[in-house]
């Protein structure tokens, strides 16, 4: 590589001139910024979000360090750049290796504090279910509340509710009679039952929230419970499941049986119930994918066309552009302005828009490509509909989007390439052609290797394409986990975090990104030691 | 529905951020938080006089954007009456169930969400939706409804409308729809200049299990047994069964006679829409879009009857769902009885979409209607969408094996054993 | 052999005529190139061509579409932003906002990274070269599940940054190319002979005001080409934006189009093609304009000394 020569970063020198304002811009802006992160922390804290608090921590640690250590020269440089990369890349890579160690998936979304919650709030239930109360509140002049339920067949109870965490009262209740109620407006409610008078439904909104967290115990009948600021339910008793700490249990009333908590869930008699919780599985997800039989048999077919399309993509693209790029190559051409500006034009389109337009006009009814081969007596061709043509079709958008780019990087590559040494070639008796393959490819690849690298990256993973192309499809058939033809890894993993066991597996998506993950940068790790050994053959471009 | 469309990812990332935010405060309410007892002197109710809620009781609804206004308009009535402040936010139907299922936990979701009954398995699941009880209003709603809105025995929403598929045909080119599927290859030979008979989307590139139940179902097909009391046995997977097969070999033999085209969904509508393709299967949401075109004149009748019994199409249902984060429980309960599940606001809600009513006097309400009137009955005719969790292991087995058999790749007992291995294999596991 | 040449005088391009060579040197050395060039333009140009006839064609759906419309209108780009629903000048004045402002910070932050992996040597620098393509090779979107949580966590605390805004979709941006730009930018920074920095610095400037003032302005066309096609990207960007952005009024044009066109497309045909032209437009504008720039700019090698 020729680069700047090797040097040291300096120290400052003493005839830098804008040294003090220098200083004081670097001095602010550092304190602007650990001001803004020291500003985030307390409500960060405050939500007991540790690893968000590490991040920040670190961001004010890089800044600090690279703009107030003297010798930190470089890091200056990188800083603002890295933190995003921090933040916005690797900390999701990691965040999703943490994923694909827990069981998220649908019924464990929650903490283990808030399902416990849960579990507490719920009431014993009688086996013909909740009776629905007609319910009215009353208040005595030291401000305590009393209910008045009336049950569908005009039964009546009235008494002082008692808290939710307090405990079942068995004291009789007294009838509104006996306690002496007046319905001075007629309408067939009591206005005045002893102390208490009676708050018009609508001013219980007021007192709504403490209405929820109060329970009328008819003894010998059941606990009525709030639902509507005017009516209640008659249910059969109070909690129905009780949280032990000390042995991780949750008692369960109503079944008389003790749930110990294990892998996310209380299990009951053997059946773990939901809600469940977010719980650390180790590796039993990789476990999952390298040891089911039904899964590795897709994945490795869908891996093999990952890698014949990512490559594939590469290759045409990049002959496509070469070959137009090269063809431009003449300064004597006409109309080479027009060329390019109109060749772009794929690259200018926003590319979901294309892929869509490419989807009608591929389709094998009504699409235009069939009718215009109809027209040259060509019968339909199924271009979305058979394996092998949804193929072709994904390779023909993804060429067509991507040679553009290709084009112009070839073009800028194609002039780099020293005249001298193509015409020294030519002096000594090589053709064109021979030309072209000895001097101006190699040339030409060591100077885009690590483009044509990242094309395969992106291409590797490049989702919108099968996504809205082809769906994935056609289906393989009679596979036992559903997966496409044209499925890349990640559009079939896609598919089974969504659609495998009951509704979401995120975890074990999750587990097949970070595969996924470590095998494209090994491919492109590789690949990059590849090109530099041929950088160090050819030298650099 | 058929699929998660691009939804998909948001959903992936809304859940697991739920775990994520899990360390967050518990914003769940439990039973020990109420400071204020009936000991302590209550004063705000005492003060006010016509408006008596306190300020920091307030609901959060979230609606999709062709309910919001008439959500809006009750909101404002329960302010007026109770004091108690309702924000209505609009949101993409697909996109409330994720979000109701991360923001939930981490305390930013909604007390009250509108969505569909499919969504109930999973909300139950993770915790997300509260039971309801409905108490006798339960009665004043379409059977149907309440079914498809009961899990494991409880009630998770207030419905307002189902809606299931129908047969729509082009009257300019049929004049009146055929009673059985049998008479439909001689009604097909005799038209010309069409591209396509009867659309039913699910086949050329895009599967779709949902348009095509009714063949699952028409002959005695099933995806989980069902029991009233029980609810669905995710055990015994109805999709290679007698019925289930004989009725997609019946969809084979109407694909080779030509009767059934392989059509995805757009083809399938465009093709109607242009009057190239005499009858389209779907729902009820297109009616919008032919009451718009004047290009071709159009009626709907019910699914015409396979071997004399009539297809049940998948009956879909959309409610109002209770946050089981909500902290506001009683007067979200109070919203929802009260003003929700009122004729008033039914009505409302028809006349602002006119989908399907749940509430059987708003539908009664609709005879005189003969395209409404033929969605439901149709509805009345189907079965419930599943609404288990497990339906997700589904939707993307049965719809790939039967796009197959629609696109002439494979054979109809090879596609159902196929997808019934697939679904057993999932929920299995 | 002069009726020959008169044959071809008559029905050959301008350069045949102009320069008076025979065919088959012509077409050896220049005609095989318009042949080429025509075959390209023939592939690159048959989605484009349709798409134009179908955004001005009035029959809106795909099956009656014609590549020669029979009636021609506007009305497929009217409608597009005359809609309340689809806010579709909304939508595109997001994307702008949005794409800019990524871009231009991408480019700023990757030079002055590249500047350090140029200029300085560092312990840790080719690995962390290597380090800095490899984490890119990470499609940002499969780690949403993280960047939505951190959208949650930011705005607890800055709400103008949260979950929803166009400040935290700008700052994923950013995170999501600096590196492969950064290294691109460090090839070219590479060509930029040293001896000028070592002039600049025996005049008295710090590192800063070399490069500011003699690497950045030399490396102007890397810079403009990782622009556009940061721009480029950023501007037509999906599944990020639609993961991040919640609200309608917040959309960016990928994500409305999608939402309310697309997701019909082919009873909207003549809409999507209007909105495809409307998307198009700016970067064919800036391609014509800079595109002597931007082919300079690819060449890594262009100004070695």
């Amino acid at each position: 590589m020729t680069t700047g020569e090797g040097r040291e970063p300096t120290l400052p020198s003493p005839r830098q001139r804008l040294n003090l304002g220098g200083a004081l811009v670097r001095f602010g802006a550092v304190a602007l910024i650990d001001a803004l992160l020291a500003l985030a922390l307390p409500a960060l804290i405050s939500q007991r979000s540790w690893t968000l608090v590490a991040l920040v921590a670190l961001v004010a640690l890089m800044v600090n360090g690279a703009y107030l250590h003297p010798r930190a020269q470089a890091a200056r440089w990188l800083t603002p750049g890295l933190i995003f990369m921090l933040l916005f890349v690797v900390w999701p890579v990691v965040y999703t290796s943490y994923v694909s160690l827990t069981n998220y998936r649908t019924g464990n979304v929650q903490s283990k504090d808030q399902v416990i919650a849960q579990f507490e709030r719920q009431s014993l239930q009688s086996t013909e279910g909740a009776v629905a109360l007609a319910l009215e509140v009353y208040r005595d002049a030291g401000g305590n509340l009393a209910f008045l339920v009336t049950d569908p067949d005009g039964e009546v109870s009235f008494g002082v509710p008692r808290l939710r965490s307090e405990a079942p009262s068995t004291a009789p209740l007294q009838t509104p009679e006996e306690l002496g109620a007046t319905d001075t407006d007629g309408d067939g409610i009591p206005d005045q039952i002893g102390d208490f008078a009676r708050i018009p439904p609508l001013q219980r909104f007021g007192i709504a929230n403490q209405l929820e967290n109060l329970l009328l115990d008819i003894p010998g009948v059941g606990v009525a419970e709030v639902q509507t600021t005017s009516s209640a339910r008659l249910v059969a008793g109070g909690r129905r499941y009780t949280y032990d700490a000390e042995t991780d249990t949750l008692f369960d009333a109503q079944n008389n049986v003790t749930c110990p908590a294990a892998g996310g869930n209380f299990v009951c008699d053997g059946r773990p119930i939901d809600p469940g919780w977010v719980s650390f599985v180790g590796f039993d997800n990789y476990q999952n994918i390298f040891t089911n039989r039904e899964l590795q048999g897709p994945f490795f077919k869908v891996f093999v066309w990952n890698l014949v399309f990512a490559a594939l993509s590469v290759l045409l693209t990049f002959t496509v552009g070469l070959a137009l790029a090269n063809a431009f190559q003449d300064d004597r051409l006409r109309g080479k302005a027009m060329y390019r500006s109109l060749l772009i034009l794929p690259y200018a389109i926003p590319g979901f828009i294309s892929i869509i337009i490419w989807r009608g006009l591929l389709n094998d009814q009504i699409g235009p490509v069939n009718d215009l081969l109809n027209s040259f007596g060509i019968s339909n061709v199924p271009w979305l509909l058979n394996p092998f043509w949804a193929k072709v079709s994904l390779l023909l958008v993804n060429t067509w989007l991507g040679f553009p780019y290709m084009f112009l990087i070839c073009s800028g590559a194609l002039q780099a390439v020293p005249a001298e040494l193509k015409e020294a070639a030519r002096v000594d008796g090589a053709g064109a052609a021979r030309v072209f393959r000895t001097i101006t490819l190699p040339l030409l690849l060591v100077g885009t290797a690590p483009l044509l690298i990242g094309s395969f990256g992106f291409n590797f993973n490049n989702f919108v394409l099968p996504f809205l192309l082809t769906n994935g499809g056609p289906p393989v058939p009679g596979a036992a986990v559903p997966v496409g033809e044209t499925d890349l890894l990640i559009t079939f993993t896609f598919d089974l975090a969504i659609s495998s066991g009951r509704g979401n597996q995120f975890a074990l998506g999750s587990a097949v990104v970070i595969i996924i993950f470590f095998m494209v940068a090994a491919i492109s790790a590789f690949s990059f030691r590849y090109t530099r050994r041929l950088e160090e053959v050819y030298g650099n471009v | 529905m058929k699929q998660r469309s691009v939804a998909l990812l948001a959903v992936l990332v809304l859940v697991l951020a739920a775990c994520g935010g899990g360390g967050a405060g518990d914003t769940t309410v439990t039973a020990d938080t109420g400071a204020t007892t009936t000991a302590a002197p209550v004063t705000t109710a005492e003060a006010a006089t016509t408006t008596a809620a306190s300020a920091d009781v307030n609901l959060l609804v979230w609606a999709d954007e062709a309910r919001t206004p008439v959500v809006e308009e009750v909101a404002a009535a329960f302010t007026e009456a109770t004091g108690v402040t309702v924000t209505v936010e609009t949101k993409e139907f697909g996109d409330i169930r994720d979000q109701m299922v991360t923001a939930g936990p981490a305390g930013e979701g909604a007390d009250i969400f509108i969505g569909a009954h499919d969504w109930v398995g999973e909300l139950a699941a993770n915790g997300v939706a509260e039971p309801i009880d409905l108490g006798a209003k339960s009665g004043e709603f379409e059977q149907v409804a309440i079914d498809a809105f009961t899990y494991q025995g409880s009630l998770y929403a207030v419905p307002y409308a189902t809606e299931a598929i129908a047969f729509y045909y082009n009257t300019d080119l049929v004049p009146e729809a055929p009673a059985t599927f049998e008479e439909l290859a001689g009604i097909c030979a005799g038209l010309d200049g069409i591209e396509n008979c009867v659309g039913v989307p699910g086949g050329g590139d895009a599967p779709d299990a949902y348009h095509n139940y009714p063949f699952v179902s028409a002959l005695g097909g099933y995806i989980f047994g069902y029991d009233p009391a029980s609810g669905y046995d995710t055990t015994d997977v109805g999709l290679d069964s007698e019925g289930a097969i004989a009725g997609i070999t019946f969809l084979e033999e109407q694909i080779a006679a030509g009767v059934i085209g392989s059509t995805n969904y757009d083809t399938a509508k465009a093709l109607f829409l242009d009057g190239l393709q005499p009858f389209w299967m779907t729902g009820p949401w297109e009616v919008g879009n032919l009451e718009g075109q004047t290009e071709i004149n159009w009626a709907v009748a019910k699914i015409p009857t396979i071997g004399g019994n009539a297809p049940a199409p998948f009956v879909g249902a959309q409610g109002f769902f209770l946050s089981a984060f909500s902290e506001n429980m009683v007067v979200a309960q109070s919203f929802l009885l009260d003003y929700i599940a009122t004729a008033e606001t039914q009505q409302a809600l028809y006349d602002a979409d006119p989908r399907n009513p749940a509430y059987t006097s708003v539908l009664e309400g609709l005879a005189d209607n003969p395209v409404a009137a033929t969605f439901a009955a149709s509805a009345a005719d189907g079965n419930p969408m599943p609404n288990v969790p497990e339906m997700g292991a589904v939707w993307t087995p049965l719809g790939e094996q039967i796009q197959l058999v629609r696109n002439g790749e494979l054979a109809a007992t090879e596609a159902m054993t196929a997808a019934a291995t697939a679904v057993r294999g999932a929920v299995g596991s | 052999m002069s009726s020959r040449a008169e044959a071809l005088t008559t029905s050959r391009t301008a350069e045949a005529v102009a320069n008076r060579m025979p065919f088959a040197r012509w077409f050896r050395e220049l005609g095989w190139r318009h042949l080429v060039g025509l075959v390209g333009l023939l592939f690159a140009l048959y989605p484009v061509v349709w798409i134009v006839s179908a955004a001005f064609n009035s029959v809106q759906s795909l099956v009656s579409a014609r590549l020669i419309p029979r009636s021609l209108t506007t009305e497929n780009f009217t409608s597009l932003f005359g809609s309340a629903t689809t806010p579709f000048a909304r939508w595109i004045g997001n994307s702008y906002k949005v794409a800019l402002t990524a871009a231009v910070l991408n480019v700023l932050l990757a030079a002055l990274a590249a500047y350090a992996f140029s200029r300085m040597r560092f312990r840790g620098r080719r690995m962390g070269l290597l380090a800095l393509l490899l984490v890119q090779v990470f499609p940002q979107f499969l780690g949403f599940i993280a960047l939505f949580l951190l959208a949650q966590q930011i705005g607890e605390v800055f709400p103008q940054a949260g979950l929803g805004t166009h400040l935290f979709l700008i700052m994923v941006y950013l995170g999501g190319a600096i590196g492969f730009n950064a290294f691109l930018i460090k090839g070219f920074m590479d060509t930029i002979p040293a001896s000028l920095d070592e002039s600049a610095r025996v005049d008295g400037a710090g590192p800063f005001q070399i490069f500011w003032s003699v690497v950045f302005p030399l490396a102007r066309p890397v810079l403009a080409v990782i622009f556009i096609i940061t721009f480029t990207n950023l501007f037509a960007e999906y599944i990020l934006a639609s993961t991040l952005i919640t609200s309608t009024s917040n959309y960016t044009m990928p994500v409305g189009l999608q939402l309310f066109v697309a997701s019909d497309y082919s009873a909207k045909w003549g809409n999507l093609a209007a909105a495809a032209l409307i998307g198009a437009a700016p970067i064919v504008a800036t391609f014509l304009i800079a595109q002597k720039h931007i082919i300079g700019g690819l060449t890594t090698g262009a100004v070695k000394g």
